[in-house]
C-alpha cells in the first residue's frame, strides 16, 4: 500500500504542472521587514512629472456604441488536471486531514450513501437541488467511477457557472447599482472571467490595475465599488484577497494584531496615483443642457453617467500621512512611500519603479497575485474551502496573520500549494477538494462556537442552504432543468453609453447626447428588456415572479424578494449572507407567494403530480424532487394518517417544502 | 399593554440569593460602583432605537460650530436653550422635549464594525456575536408581550441582533414599514394550515432527531414562533394602513418617516424594543446637497415621533435613543467630510431623560469631546433607564461572561430628571 502511495507520489511530481515545489517543507514566516532593502530605498520626494500616455478610453469613435449586448462568450470546458492527479490531490486532502484526526483520536465520519450525495453535489457545484429525474439517473448507475464524472459534468456547467458568481459576488460586495454609476459591464466582465475559467492570480490582477471608465472597461468596476475611499478599497482589498485583518490600521496602529497604521499608509501609496471617481451627472446636466429644452438636465446625465464613474492614473503619487498621524516615525502630511511587504528575504521580491507612479498598482497586483505571496493562494484556498465544509481551515476568514493558528495548519499550506500547482485555477482546485473522502463524507453537526477553531473535519459540517441555493432549488421544481436556459445580460444598458467624454468639447457632448436621445438611447428601463435576453430567450414569469437565478437578477435583489429574506447579502459588507432564520421567512414558507409557484399549473412540480398514477407513486415523487431519497415506512405512515384526518394531497407538496429537510445541506 | 412579568420575580431571587440559581443568575460580582439608584430606573417600558447609518455629522446636525470647521447650514434657535443646524427645522420645534449628547466618543471609523459597536456596545469579532438592547431586556426582564415579539427592526435586516442569546430573542425585521409582515394570509384558510402542518412538523422531527443541531433547532424555534403570532390578536400592530392618512403624511410618506410611525405602533402594542434604521449619511463627497436630501425626511420624522408620543402620553415611558456609527470630520476634505468618530452626538428623549438638556459638549471645532460619553455609557444608561440589572453577569455558552455595554461602561445619570 505504501509503495503504491510513494510511485503515485513520484508520478505525480513528475508531471508536475507547476513550478512550485508541491512537497516543499520550507516555513512559511509572517511577514517582516528587510532593514537592507529599506536603507537601500532611494528616498525621492520630489513629485516627478511623468507623461502618462494612457489611452483612457476605448474608443474615439464617431457612431455610437451598439445598443445591444457583445456576443456570449463560449464557455471554457477544458480541465487543467488528468484523473490521476486530481485523484493523488484529493489523497494528499485525505492524509493530511486524516493525520490530524488520528492524532487528536477524533473518527472519520462515514462516506455519504448515494442519496445524500446526489442532492449535496448539486447543490455545493451547481446551486440547485437536482430534479427527480437528474437525481434518479445518479442513483441506478452502476458505474463505480459515476460520482468523480457527475462532479466533472457539474463543474462544466452553466449552474456551476452561475453559483460560482453568487459567491464571488458575495466576496466582492457586487451591487448592480452604486448611486447613479450602473455596474453591469463589470458583471458581464465577472461572468465572462468566470466562463473562460481564468486564473484567479489574472482575475485580480486585472481588476486592481484597470483603467478607463464602467462604460469602456469591465473590471473598473473592482475599484469603483468605493469611488473616493482608496483606504476602505484598500482595507476590503487585503481582507478579500490576503484575509489580512487590517481595516483598524486605517487611523492607528492596530491593536490586536501586527499592522501599524504606517504600514497600511505605504500600502495605500500604490494607489496614490490612481484617481477613482464617480462625479456628480446631474451638475454635467446642469451645465450642458439646453434652454430651449432639446437637451434636458436628465438627458446629459444619462448619457454621460457612466462615462464620469472612471480609474484614471495620474501623473504623480499623491497620498500623504494624514495631519493627525500620532506616531513619531514620520511627519504628519508628509508623502507615502510606498512599500511593499516582503515575506521571504530572496523569493517575493517585486520591483517598484519609483521613477514611474504610473506603474505603482502594476507593481501591487503584482505583489499581490504572486505565487510566492504565501497568503493570496492559502487565502482564497480557505475561502473556498469552506464552500464545501461550512468552516474554513482556518477562522475567521479575514484573518490569517497568524497560520498557526488553523485547526490543522498543515491542511491550510497544503492547500495554498494545490492552489498554486493549479495555476489559480478555481475550478481545477475545486475539483480536487470534491473527490477527496473528506468532502464525501457524511456531515457533523455544527460545532458550538467555542469549538469552531478545533474542528477538525471529520466531514462537512451541516449547514442550511443559502439563500441562493434555496431560491434556485425552487426554481428547479418549477422549471426543471431547463432553468440554465434563461439568462439575463444587461450590459448594454453601460457599453451603449461609451465615448471619451474627457477629451470632447462641452458643444460635442452636446452633440453626442441629441445623436443617443434621437436613436433611442437615452430612454431608461428599469424592466428587463429584449436586449437583455441572453441567446434571445425571454424570461419565464410566473405569479410575479421572474423565473431566473439569483445570479440573474438584480445584484442583489429587492429587498422584499425571497432572496433578501432568506438571507441573501446586501452586498455592503464582504460575505454578509446569512442562513439564520427569521419569523419572515416561516412566513414565506408557509404562506408566500413562492407556494403559489410550487402549485402553479405550469410549474413541472405540478405536472409531474398529476401524470404520477397513484398514491404511492406520487409520493415517491415528490420525495424525490424534495430530498434525493424514497421515504421512510415511517414517513409513509405519518402521511396516510395526515391524509385520513383530512389534510389534502395537493398539500404534500407543501409539508415537504416546510419541512427542515428541505432547507438544509446534509 | 406590556407585561413584565418576570421583573418582580428577578428582583425577589436578587434579594433572596445566596447561591447560583441557573447559569443565568450569577451573584453580583462587579467591583466597580454598585447600580446607581434613583427614581428613574425602570422608567423606559419601551424603546425606539434609530440607526442613522452612515455616519451623521455632527457638526451639520445637532453641534453646530462657527469658524473654519462651519458647515454650509446655518445654525437657528430652538425651543430649548442650544441650538441646532437649520437642517433641521422641525426638531428645533421639539427641541425641549429631547436631550441631547454631544461628546460622544468612539475609535473606530470603518462602516461595518462602527454600525455593530453602535448597535452592541461591544467590538466586532468573528468567533462571538453579541446582543442588541432588545435581546438583553428580553433576557432579564422576559418577553414583553405574550404572542408578538419583544424587539423588532424596521428598514433593515436583523443581523443575528440576538447575539448569544436564544434566537428567539432576534428581533422581527419588517423590511419596509408599507407592506409590513407579509404573508400572513394561509391559502385555503387557517384549518387548512393546521392538517398539512401537522404533517410538516412530524417529518422535520424525523430530520431534527437525525441531527441534534443547534442551527436546526434554532429554525424550528422560528417556525413556532410564527405560528404562534398568526394566531395573535395584536397582529394589526404591524399594519400601518390603520392610521389615518394624516398621520401618515406627520411622519413623511417615507421608509424612515413610516418606519418611526409603525414603531410607536409596535412599542404601543407591546414590542420592547424597535429598531428603525435609515442610510445614505457618508457624507464624503458633495455634502451640501446630501444634507439637503437627506435631512428633511430625518427631521420630520424625528419630530413627529417625539410630538407623536407626547401627544398620546407615552413619552416618559418610551425612551428613543437617536444613534450613528460616528460622526464626521471637522475639516473638510474636497467638498465633503470624512469619518470622524473622537467626537459626535447622539439624541435621547423620553423614558425620564431630562427634557431641553445638553449633557457634554465639543471644542470650539467640534473635534474633541468635553465630559465624553462612549457607545458602552451610552448603552449603559439606555440599560438603566429600562431597569436592567446592570451589574448581573451573563454567562454565554463559551464561558465568557458578558455585562450590557461591557465591563467599562457606566450610566450617565446626568441625563437623568
Amino acid at each position: 500500500m505504501l509503495r503504491f502511495l510513494l510511485l503515485n507520489l513520484l508520478v505525480f511530481c513528475f508531471y508536475n504542472f507547476g513550478t512550485s515545489n508541491f512537497i516543499s517543507a520550507e516555513p512559511f514566516d509572517t511577514k517582516k521587514r528587510t532593514e537592507t532593502k529599506r536603507k537601500e530605498k532611494k528616498k525621492n520626494r520630489k513629485a516627478r512629472e511623468v507623461k502618462i500616455d494612457s489611452p483612457v478610453f476605448s474608443q474615439h469613435v464617431e457612431d455610437l456604441p451598439p445598443k445591444v449586448n457583445s456576443p456570449q462568450i463560449e464557455p471554457n470546458e477544458k480541465f487543467r488536471m488528468s484523473v490521476d492527479q486530481i485523484k493523488s490531490a484529493s489523497l494528499w486532502i485525505d492524509r493530511t486531514v486524516g493525520n490530524r484526526l488520528i492524532k487528536n483520536g477524533v473518527q472519520p465520519n462515514k462516506q455519504t450513501d448515494d442519496f445524500v450525495f446526489v442532492r449535496r453535489i448539486y447543490l455545493d457545484v451547481a446551486g440547485r437541488i437536482p430534479t427527480d429525474e437528474e437525481a434518479s439517473s445518479f442513483l441506478k448507475n452502476n458505474d463505480p467511477e459515476k460520482r468523480r464524472k457527475l462532479i466533472d459534468k457539474l463543474l462544466i456547467s452553466d449552474g456551476y457557472r452561475s453559483h460560482l458568481f453568487n459567491w464571488m459576488a458575495d466576496l466582492l460586495r457586487h451591487r448592480g447599482k452604486l448611486r447613479r454609476s450602473n455596474f453591469n459591464h463589470y458583471e458581464r466582465w465577472l461572468k465572462d472571467q468566470i466562463a473562460q475559467n481564468i486564473r484567479w492570480d489574472e482575475v485580480v490582477y486585472k481588476m486592481l490595475t484597470a483603467e478607463g471608465t464602467l462604460a469602456s472597461s469591465g473590471p473598473t468596476g473592482y475599484l469603483l465599488r468605493d469611488p473616493g475611499m482608496p483606504l476602505d478599497n484598500l482595507s476590503n482589498t487585503l481582507n478579500v484577497f490576503l484575509s489580512a485583518n487590517v481595516s483598524c490600521a486605517q487611523c492607528h496602529d492596530h491593536p490586536l494584531a501586527d499592522w501599524t497604521q504606517r504600514e497600511f499608509y505605504e500600502l495605500a501609496a500604490f494607489f496614490g496615483a490612481t484617481d477613482v471617481s464617480d462625479r456628480d451627472p446631474r451638475k454635467v446636466g446642469n451645465r450642458l443642457k439646453l434652454p430651449d429644452g432639446s437637451i434636458t438636465k436628465q438627458d446629459v446625465a444619462s448619457a454621460v453617467a457612466q462615462n464620469l464613474a472612471r480609474v484614471h492614473t495620474i501623473s504623480s503619487q499623491t497620498l500623504k500621512f494624514p495631519d493627525d498621524y500620532a506616531y513619531s516615525d514620520v511627519k504628519p502630511g508628509s508623502q507615502v512611500d510606498p512599500l511593499l511587504f516582503v515575506w521571504d528575504d530572496e523569493e517575493l521580491t517585486v520591483k517598484v519603479d519609483e521613477a514611474d507612479p504610473s506603474k505603482l498598482r502594476q507593481n501591487f497586483a503584482e505583489w499581490l497575485t504572486h505565487k510566492k505571496n504565501p497568503r493570496f493562494a492559502i487565502a482564497i484556498a480557505n475561502r473556498l474551502w469552506k464552500r464545501f465544509f461550512g468552516l474554513g481551515v482556518q477562522e475567521p476568514l479575514e484573518d490569517l496573520d497568524d497560520l498557526t493558528k488553523a485547526s490543522n495548519p498543515e491542511l491550510l499550506q497544503l492547500l495554498g500549494k494545490v492552489m498554486v500547482a493549479a495555476d489559480f485555477d478555481l475550478r481545477e482546485f475545486q475539483r480536487v477538494i470534491l473527490n477527496s473522502k473528506a468532502y464525501q463524507a457524511v456531515s457533523s453537526v455544527t460545532p458550538s462556537s467555542g469549538d469552531a477553531e478545533d474542528y477538525l473535519f471529520p466531514g462537512p459540517v451541516l449547514r442550511r442552504m443559502s439563500a441562493e441555493q434555496a431560491w434556485d432549488s425552487i426554481l428547479a421544481l418549477v422549471l426543471g432543468s431547463s432553468l440554465d436556459d434563461y439568462k439575463v445580460d444587461r450590459s448594454n444598458r453601460v457599453t451603449r453609453y461609451d465615448f471619451p467624454y474627457e477629451q470632447m468639447s462641452p458643444d460635442e457632448v452636446r452633440e453626442k447626447v441629441l445623436l443617443m436621445k434621437n436613436n433611442g438611447y437615452l430612454k431608461s428601463n428599469q424592466r428587463i428588456v429584449e436586449a437583455d435576453f441572453v441567446d434571445g430567450k425571454r424570461p419565464v414569469k410566473m405569479n410575479d415572479y421572474f423565473l431566473l437565478r439569483a445570479s440573474e437578477l438584480s445584484q442583489p435583489a429587492p429587498e422584499n424578494h425571497f432572496l433578501r429574506m432568506f438571507g441573501q447579502s446586501s452586498r455592503d459588507l464582504v460575505n454578509d449572507s446569512s442562513v439564520e432564520g427569521s419569523i419572515p421567512q416561516a412566513l414565506m414558507l408557509m404562506n408566500g407567494g413562492v407556494q403559489r409557484l410550487l402549485y402553479d399549473r405550469d410549474a413541472r412540480l405540478s405536472k409531474m403530480l398529476r401524470r404520477s398514477g397513484d398514491f404511492k407513486s406520487a409520493v415517491q415523487f415528490l420525495f424525490l424532487s424534495f430530498f434525493c431519497r424514497p421515504p421512510t415506512p415511517d414517513e409513509m405512515n405519518a402521511i396516510e394518517q395526515a391524509l385520513a384526518q383530512g389534510m389534502k394531497k395537493e398539500d404534500l407538496s407543501w409539508a415537504l417544502f416546510n419541512s427542515t429537510e428541505f432547507l438544509f445541506v446534509q | 399593554m406590556m407585561k413584565p412579568f418576570q421583573f418582580s420575580r428577578r428582583q425577589f431571587v436578587e434579594q433572596c440569593a445566596l447561591g447560583v440559581f441557573g447559569l443565568t443568575v450569577l451573584p453580583n460580582l462587579k467591583a466597580s460602583n454598585s447600580l446607581p439608584l434613583g427614581a428613574g430606573f425602570g422608567k423606559a417600558k419601551r424603546i425606539i432605537f434609530l440607526q442613522v447609518r452612515g455616519g451623521m455629522s455632527h457638526i451639520d446636525t445637532f453641534d453646530p460650530k462657527r469658524g473654519k470647521t462651519q458647515g454650509p447650514g446655518k445654525a437657528i434657535k430652538t425651543k430649548a436653550d442650544f441650538q441646532v443646524t437649520e437642517y433641521l427645522p422641525k426638531t428645533a420645534k421639539i427641541a425641549d422635549k429631547i436631550c441631547l449628547i454631544r461628546s460622544m466618543t468612539a475609535k473606530i471609523g470603518v462602516h461595518g464594525p462602527a454600525q455593530y459597536f453602535m448597535r452592541t456596545a461591544f467590538a466586532q469579532r468573528n468567533t462571538v456575536k453579541h446582543p442588541n438592547l432588545g435581546a438583553w431586556s428580553q433576557h432579564y426582564l422576559g418577553s414583553s408581550h405574550d404572542t408578538l415579539p419583544s424587539s423588532a427592526c424596521i428598514n433593515t435586516s436583523p443581523k443575528q441582533g440576538n447575539g448569544f442569546f436564544p434566537t428567539a430573542y432576534s428581533p422581527i425585521p419588517i423590511l419596509d414599514p408599507d407592506t409590513g409582515l407579509r404573508n400572513i394570509a394561509t391559502r385555503g384558510g387557517s384549518e387548512a394550515l393546521g392538517n398539512k402542518l401537522k404533517l410538516s412538523e412530524k417529518l422535520s422531527s424525523f430530520f431534527s432527531a437525525r441531527y441534534q443541531d443547534d442551527n436546526v433547532r434554532s429554525y424550528r424555534e422560528f417556525y413556532d414562533n410564527t405560528l404562534r403570532l398568526l394566531k395573535s390578536k395584536d397582529l394589526d400592530a404591524f399594519d400601518i394602513s390603520k392610521e389615518n392618512s394624516a398621520t401618515r403624511e406627520k411622519f413623511g410618506l417615507n421608509k424612515f418617516g413610516q418606519g418611526c410611525l409603525l414603531a410607536r405602533r409596535l412599542v404601543e402594542t407591546g414590542v420592547r424594543f424597535v429598531e428603525v434604521a435609515t442610510d445614505g449619511w457618508d457624507m464624503h463627497n458633495n455634502l451640501e446637497s446630501e444634507m439637503e436630501d437627506l435631512s428633511p425626511p430625518l427631521d420630520q420624522a424625528y419630530a413627529a415621533l417625539i410630538a407623536d408620543l407626547e401627544a398620546r402620553g407615552l413619552l416618559d415611558e418610551t425612551l428613543v435613543v437617536l444613534a450613528t456609527e460616528f460622526g464626521r470630520k471637522p475639516q473638510y476634505s474636497g467638498n465633503g467630510r470624512g469619518h470622524y468618530p473622537i467626537c459626535y452626538s447622539s439624541v435621547l428623549a423620553g423614558g425620564g431623560v431630562k427634557r431641553g438638556y445638553v449633557y457634554g459638549s465639543s471644542d470650539q471645532d467640534g473635534a474633541l469631546p468635553n465630559d465624553p460619553v462612549t457607545v458602552p455609557d451610552l448603552h449603559a444608561t439606555i440599560g438603566w433607564a429600562a431597569g436592567l440589572p446592570l451589574q448581573e453577569k451573563f454567562q454565554a455558552s463559551s464561558g465568557r461572561p458578558f455585562l450590557v455595554g461591557g465591563d467599562k461602561a457606566n450610566p450617565v445619570m446626568d441625563v437623568f430628571a
